[in-house]
């Protein structure tokens, strides 16, 4: 059994599991942190910042380069179409997988490269809110890359000779060269097109080799873990979970006991902040900017927190008197987001499913929308002119600020230091987020909130699960890198976990020792067996054994062979021999000997059996537990006549 | 009923008591049987007429008494005996009773001997205590006194014991024989004391004995040495009880000590013992000795500040975490002892410095268990929000601009804020402050902005203590233009204005009041700018409070505003404005559910009919601002219909329909109220009836309206004194009719049920 890591981001992870011949991939995230090495796609024409040529030092090597790098406020970024660092496809036959199971939205961003581009033949298993809300995501991602297409496609930075003397910024790029560009809407709809959605708790079966399950991880709605069992052995799978109450289904941890071995991935992303703490300071902050005259700008993905975010700030500006403050929500899905949310009823959290019954729609930004204080808009072209008022606030994508209609606010918003931008998405780097827009005039604050597992949530839960064997991330056993301080902030478990990075095919600790098969009743009808003790049976087979669809089948042998009678490859006989069992009763073995004409028989009890002494034979019989040993210094045939009496007194198949 | 049917009646009651049938559960019916009686007896003549003194007789004397009745009994003894000069022979009969249940009564009856000690003990101080104990075996009660102390009973019958005791030896009987014997014994115990400390915990009997050293040391001068060792010894002990014991007793042997040398010794022993014991211990002796001036305060201090002083030697080394409990108790210490000294003061903001970050902060320097230790932050912050030298202003704002930037707890905030409105003023005038170099600059913009979020936060008690700050900087520093300017600056009084619309009840209420001080103030000018609205716009706002509010809180400080508003700014408002205050205190308020809002409601159309009544009174105020005060003459005018809102008939009718409020509160307060408006009122009928002509004065009372009014005024206040002189708040039926209680008790008496046809019909 082999799992391999095909993503450097624990977050955005991408596995294949090779188990019991069916190969599955384990998620497909995008890893879309490297479009920060490129400058924002501006929602209006080319703003002037942006173009001022970066000088490279060697003179050759500036020529080779041309105009693909600008520098702004000193730091250098491409000036070319956004690409994306797709999972190490290579590592494995794409056209070989035979599954893919998706956790959540957050981790299937790459599916179109691997459904559309690589010869998949499989099937994809997700649950429907991951499949809508992946096509959301996916979707505002295209619209955004081609919106606003930069059409110039830079790869001249990316040749090693070059690469090597760029400021570290660029340097530290991954893999440059496998970089891809966006997909297509077409293969946004062709790669869900192979989607088959399953509800929670629902098994679906692979090939008959394993049965697949997606139980709750209330990450997100209709996040889930997946449980793989096979009849012998059972690995989980955990993606994008959560134990804290927030909207979704709360997690479901009974179908994840007992499991050999599980699989640890997209844990918390910012461990040393606590969201419920960052979604106060969101607040807190948000109402300081409005009540100073402000307008607050939030980078936001179109999906999943923002729900939270409606929520808690729309009743935190209620208490602090600001029931007039328009929420304006910009994104080319942001309709069927909100529309979205309010019919997943069965996929929320007990209060919000609760609500349905009223009935009342479960979130409150239904009502935020119909009273006219949320917004929504598809850009910012989509009529938000008419209706803008100041101060507001304004969620808009992409939480990267290298695409989306927040690029338009920052520009628009940045110069005043009365506005404030709040980060809540903890996927990208602030700062670098921010480097393009530099100098920034208006107010920052960094309140990430990342309801995934953090590290003490995770023992905890590992505690209670007690799986055979962990596999996690190489980061997650290592305290972060900006709080080394804290050792507490790690994976701890005993057995200690496996650790996975990118590129590295782990064989994972599990040994499949035991098979069903199936006897056909023709075989059956053979079979005399024999009870060894209290319901276990045993009777000796000769047939054939039949493997189809990972289905093992005993069936009677074809018509051209003898049956019953065991042949070598060669088709030579194999003699019949017979199996004995059983206890020797000392007492029936020292008659029989008796009537064999053995006399003067001495038996004596040790510890472990007895000893029966034949002084007349010079022989001694030790019999114990589990063996008999016939000491005989006399006549073979004397051997011979104890050995036949032996077998006489026990069983035999 | 006469006295002589009330004292047939209380008869019968202590008949009913002495039967064996007496079975009150209610007990507070005998202690107001006990008051009523107390209040009644003013002669010993009443006492035997209605049958006092042969109950008493007969209780010494029934063995089947119920105890509850015995305590009664008891009790009445202690009524009488203070109370009246009882002949002789009475006086007996009581001391017969006394004895009798001191020594017949099994002392497991604990609230019998209770009762018996206390009326001892106040006996004791009676002028005729020895003719008392004339008739009673003295010796027995005090040996019954001293074994029950020894036996350690109920806490409560030990005190009663003890303080029976303590006050024997400053009575007329402390030089008895008696007296001197149980002494002897007291000495003995505290000679005997277990000297290798295990005893921790101290004695009932040791307690009593220690009590009666600290009362009259010079009776124990005969083992001075010893007792003196015993109290170094009780002092070394380290727990509060023994230390602060002992330290009374020394205090108290060195006050009365005559002898230069002992009270030396006593000094000197003392100031060993705190050398000698451990830190905490030291403290704990330190905290006792402080107030008492038993030795120099100087180096109590020394001991007091120790810990706290060492911290600063040792440069915050993590390796103090043990002396955290030194810390924190020698923290408690300075701000119990109010130890306002340039030294503590010093070591306080050290203290606090290194506490100043996030707890979970290991960067900055400091020791590590004191980091962002609350228990430490609030000691500190309550010492320097009563005092905080110059020295160490800079260094405290410093801490506070960090603690504010980061704590979860509201109380560690409001203590941090209080401080700063402490210190803005110096601050703000400091050289440093004008001075480049300085951080002060930076330390109050960055609490400005943890303020300001704060006034935004998701807790509301922060929101509301940020109001509140805002209210304490405009009450305590509306004189001092820098903390204003300050303030102003940072938006804080847009910020707890706005909060008039907070979700939570206590801000709006807060927020409320905040605006009220400013609008009071010469800066209301600055609001209305910098919130971009008129002051008519703000009133518009609070009547809805007024009107709409769900919670008391904010319609009570919306009411007082609106009241101040009125009378202080009405020359700001528009004439509409004055016409809907005065009509939501006229309507909408005087109906309101909350009692305090209609109170408030009283004491507005009070401050309006004031203003009136001075304004025709002194004809120089009537051009005041007040002048949209209709004043007297609006009563002419009503039969004219020229009523207005704000006017003298206006403001009585509220009153007189609060007069009738359901709430005795309020209503008792309007007929409080409405006796000076009447005797002012008459005052004016008088002086318009001798300064006017005929005419007008014909006019006045042709006034069928005003003089509907003044006649209604004047019953409703004569029914209002009735009812004031008749009955109270607090007052039940059986303070005004003590006969009732004399038959409720009466009711009791089941004999009589048996025989009562028609209860026992009911029953079924």
């Amino acid at each position: 059994m082999k799992l391999s890591c095909l993503s450097g981001n624990p977050s955005k992870p991408c596995f294949i599991l090779h188990f019991k011949g069916v190969t599955l991939m384990l998620d497909c995230g995008l890893d879309i942190s490297q479009v920060l090495k490129f400058l924002p796609l501006s929602v209006v024409p080319k703003s002037d910042n942006y173009d001022k040529k970066w000088n490279h030092s060697d003179k050759e090597k500036d020529k080779i380069l041309g105009d693909e790098l600008k520098e702004v406020a000193g730091s250098v970024f491409v000036d070319g179409s956004l690409e994306f660092c797709a999972p190490e496809f290579g590592m494995t036959t794409l056209s070989e997988v035979d599954a893919i199971l998706l956790s959540n939205h957050n981790t299937m961003l790459a599916l179109p490269y691997v459904t559309e581009y690589s010869g998949f033949k499989g099937t994809v298993y997700c649950t429907e809110p991951t499949q809508q809300i992946g096509r959301q995501y996916m979707e505002e991602l295209v619209t955004y890359v081609e919106r606003n297409p930069r059409n110039k496609k830079c790869s001249k930075w990316k040749s090693d000779a070059i690469l090597s003397s760029l400021p570290t910024f660029l340097r530290e790029a991954i893999r440059p060269t496998a970089w891809r560009e966006c997909y297509t809407k077409h293969d946004i709809q062709a790669c869900l097109s192979r989607v088959q959605t399953v509800g929670y708790n629902e098994k679906r079966n692979i090939y008959g080799a394993l049965i697949i399950t997606a139980c709750s991880s209330g990450y997100s709605i209709g996040s889930c873990n997946w449980t793989i069992k096979s009849p012998y052995q059972k690995i989980c799978y955990i993606s994008g979970t959560s134990t804290l109450t927030t909207h979704p289904k709360p997690m479901d941890t009974e179908p994840l006991r007992q499991s050999d071995l599980i699989i640890v991935s997209s844990m918390t992303k910012t461990p040393g902040y606590n969201p419920d703490q960052m979604i106060g300071e969101f607040c807190m902050n948000t109402v300081v900017t409005i009540k100073n005259g402000g307008n607050v700008l939030v980078p936001c993905y179109p999906s999943g927190m923002i729900f939270d975010l409606f929520e808690c700030l729309s009743s935190h500006l209620d208490s602090c008197g600001l029931t007039t403050v328009p929420l304006y929500f910009l994104s080319p899905v942001s309709d069927s987001s909100l529309a979205y949310s309010n019919i997943y009823a069965e996929w929320l959290s007990g209060s919000k499913q609760s609500r349905v019954y009223l009935p009342e729609p479960p979130f409150p930004h239904a009502e935020l929308v119909s009273i006219g204080r949320l917004r929504q808009y598809l850009n910012i072209h989509d009529g938000l002119q008419n209706d803008f008022k100041s101060p507001c606030i304004v969620f808009a994508g992409h939480p990267s600020l290298r695409m989306g209609d927040v690029v338009h606010f920052i520009e628009l918003w940045g110069k005043s230091t009365g506005n404030t931008i709040l980060f809540t998405e903890p996927d990208f780097p602030y700062l670098e987020a921010l480097a393009p827009f530099q100098p920034l005039q208006m107010k920052v604050c960094y309140c990430p909130i990342d309801t995934g597992l953090s590290f003490s949530q995770a023992n905890k839960l590992m505690r209670d699960l007690k799986p055979g064997h962990l596999v996690v991330a190489e980061s997650y056993v290592q305290p972060p890198s900006n709080l080394s301080h804290k050792t507490d902030m790690v994976v701890d478990y005993d057995p200690p976990p496996l650790t996975y990075k990118r590129g590295e095919i782990l064989t994972l600790p599990i040994k499949r020792q035991f098979e069903t098969v199936e006897i056909t009743p023709n075989l059956a009808k053979n079979v005399s067996p024999v009870e060894v003790k209290p319901g276990c049976m045993v009777s000796m087979v000769t047939a054939a054994l039949n493997i189809k669809d990972n289905k093992y089948t005993l069936e009677l042998l074809p018509d051209g062979h003898l049956s019953g009678k065991k042949r070598r490859a060669d088709g030579s006989l194999i003699r019949e021999k017979s199996y004995i069992w059983g206890s020797l009763n000392i007492q029936s073995f020292v008659d029989a000997l008796t009537r064999q004409g053995i006399t003067d028989i001495k038996v004596e009890d040790t510890e472990d059996g007895s000893i029966i002494d034949l002084p007349n034979d010079d022989t001694l019989i030790q019999v114990e537990g589990a063996s008999t040993h016939i000491i005989c210094n006399g006549e073979e045939i004397v051997r011979t006549k104890i050995r036949d009496t032996l077998l006489r007194c026990l069983q035999k198949l | 009923m006469n006295e002589q049917e009330y004292c047939k009646k209380v008869q019968e009651v202590f008949e009913f008591l002495l039967s064996s049938s007496c079975h009150i559960h209610d007990d507070t019916l005998y202690h107001k049987l006990l008051d009523s009686l107390n209040g009644k007896m003013i002669i010993p003549e009443f006492a035997e007429s209605c049958g006092v003194i042969d109950f008493l007789q007969r209780a010494g004397n029934n063995t089947d008494i119920s105890p509850d009745t015995l305590v009664f009994a008891v009790q009445l003894v202690e009524k009488l005996v203070s109370k009246l000069e009882l002949p002789g022979i009475h006086l007996e009969n009581m001391s017969v009773l006394i004895e009798t249940v001191a020594l017949r009564t099994s002392v497991d009856n604990l609230s019998v001997f209770c009762a018996l000690f206390t009326t001892m003990t106040t006996i004791l101080q009676c002028p005729c205590i020895k003719e008392f104990c004339l008739n009673i075996d003295f010796q027995d009660i005090l040996k019954k006194s001293f074994d029950i102390l020894k036996e350690e009973r109920s806490i409560f019958l030990s005190r009663a014991v003890s303080e029976f005791i303590c006050s024997l030896f400053s009575s007329k009987m402390a030089e008895s024989q008696e007296a001197k014997k149980l002494l002897k014994e007291l000495q003995t115990i505290i000679v005997n004391f277990d000297r290798d400390g295990s005893q921790r915990v101290l004695s009932p009997s040791m307690l009593c004995s220690l009590r009666v050293l600290e009362k009259a040391p010079h009776l124990f001068n005969d083992s001075f040495a010893e007792i003196l060792d015993v109290l170094i010894i009780l002092m070394k002990i380290g727990s509060t009880q023994s230390s602060t014991t002992a330290a009374r007793c020394l205090h108290s042997l060195c006050l009365q000590c005559q002898d230069r040398a002992k009270s030396e010794r006593v000094k000197s022993l003392v100031t060993e013992a705190i050398e000698t014991v451990d830190i905490v211990k030291g403290l704990h002796i330190a905290k006792v000795l402080y107030p008492l001036q038993l030795l120099e305060r100087s180096s109590l201090e020394n001991t007091i500040l120790e810990p706290l002083q060492m911290l600063d030697k040792t440069n915050h080394s993590p390796a103090m975490h043990s002396s955290l409990p030194a810390v924190s108790l020698s923290l408690t210490i300075v701000n119990d002892c109010n130890i306002q000294k340039l030294e503590a003061c010093k070591c306080v903001a050290e203290v606090l410095k290194m506490t100043e970050n996030r707890p979970d902060d290991f960067t900055g320097s400091g020791c590590y268990s004191f980091t962002g230790s609350s228990k430490l932050q609030i000691k500190c912050l309550d010492y320097l929000g009563s005092y905080t030298s110059k020295e160490v202003m800079l260094s405290v704002i410093s801490s506070i601009s960090n603690i504010v930037s980061y704590t979860t707890e509201h109380m560690i905030y409001g203590k941090c804020l209080l401080c700063l409105c402490r210190l803005l003023p110096e601050v703000l005038c400091s050289s440093c402050y004008s001075s480049e170099r300085s951080t002060v600059k930076s330390d109050l913009s960055k609490i400005k902005e943890s303020v300001q979020r704060n006034f935004c936060s998701v807790e509301w008690e922060f929101r509301d203590t940020s109001c509140e700050f805002v209210r304490n900087l405009m009450d305590k520093h509306k004189d001092k233009e820098g903390v204003i300017q300050w303030m102003l600056d940072s938006r804080f009084h847009v910020f707890a204005c706005q909060a008039v619309g907070d979700g939570e009840s206590y801000v709006r209420a807060t927020s409320l009041s905040t605006l009220q001080t400013v609008l009071l103030s010469s800066y209301r000018t600055n609001l209305l700018q910098d919130m971009n609205t008129t002051i008519d716009e703000i009133i518009s706002q609070i009547l809805d409070v007024c009107k709409t509010d769900s919670e008391a809180f904010p319609r009570r400080s919306a009411a007082r505003l609106l009241h101040h508003c009125l009378l202080d700014l009405s020359y700001l408002l528009h004439p509409d404005s004055i016409q809907c205050i005065a009509q939501c205190f006229s309507t909408s308020l005087p109906s309101d559910f909350d009692w305090e809002v209609k109170l408030i409601v009283v004491e507005f159309w009070c401050a309006i009919l004031k203003r009136c009544f001075d304004a025709d009174l002194d004809k120089e105020t009537s051009d005041q601002p007040l002048g949209i005060v209709v004043s007297l003459d609006c009563l002419k005018n009503e039969k004219d219909g020229k009523r207005g809102y704000v006017s003298i008939s206006s403001a009585i009718n509220v009153l007189l329909k609060l007069s009738c409020d359901y709430d005795p509160s309020v209503s008792e307060r309007v007929c409080q109220e409405l006796c000076w408006i009447c005797e002012t009122l008459e005052k004016f009928v008088l002086k318009i009836s001798s300064a006017t002509n005929d005419d007008n004065r014909s006019d006045w009372c042709v006034c069928a309206h005003c003089s509907q009014l003044i006649t209604e005024l004047l019953n409703r206040m004569t029914e209002g004194k009735e009812k004031t002189r008749n009955d109270s708040v607090f007052k039940t039926d059986y303070d005004s009719n003590a006969v009732s209680l004399l038959d409720d008790i009466l009711l009791l008496d089941r004999s009589q049920d048996n025989n009562d046809e028609d209860n026992a019909i009911d029953c079924y």
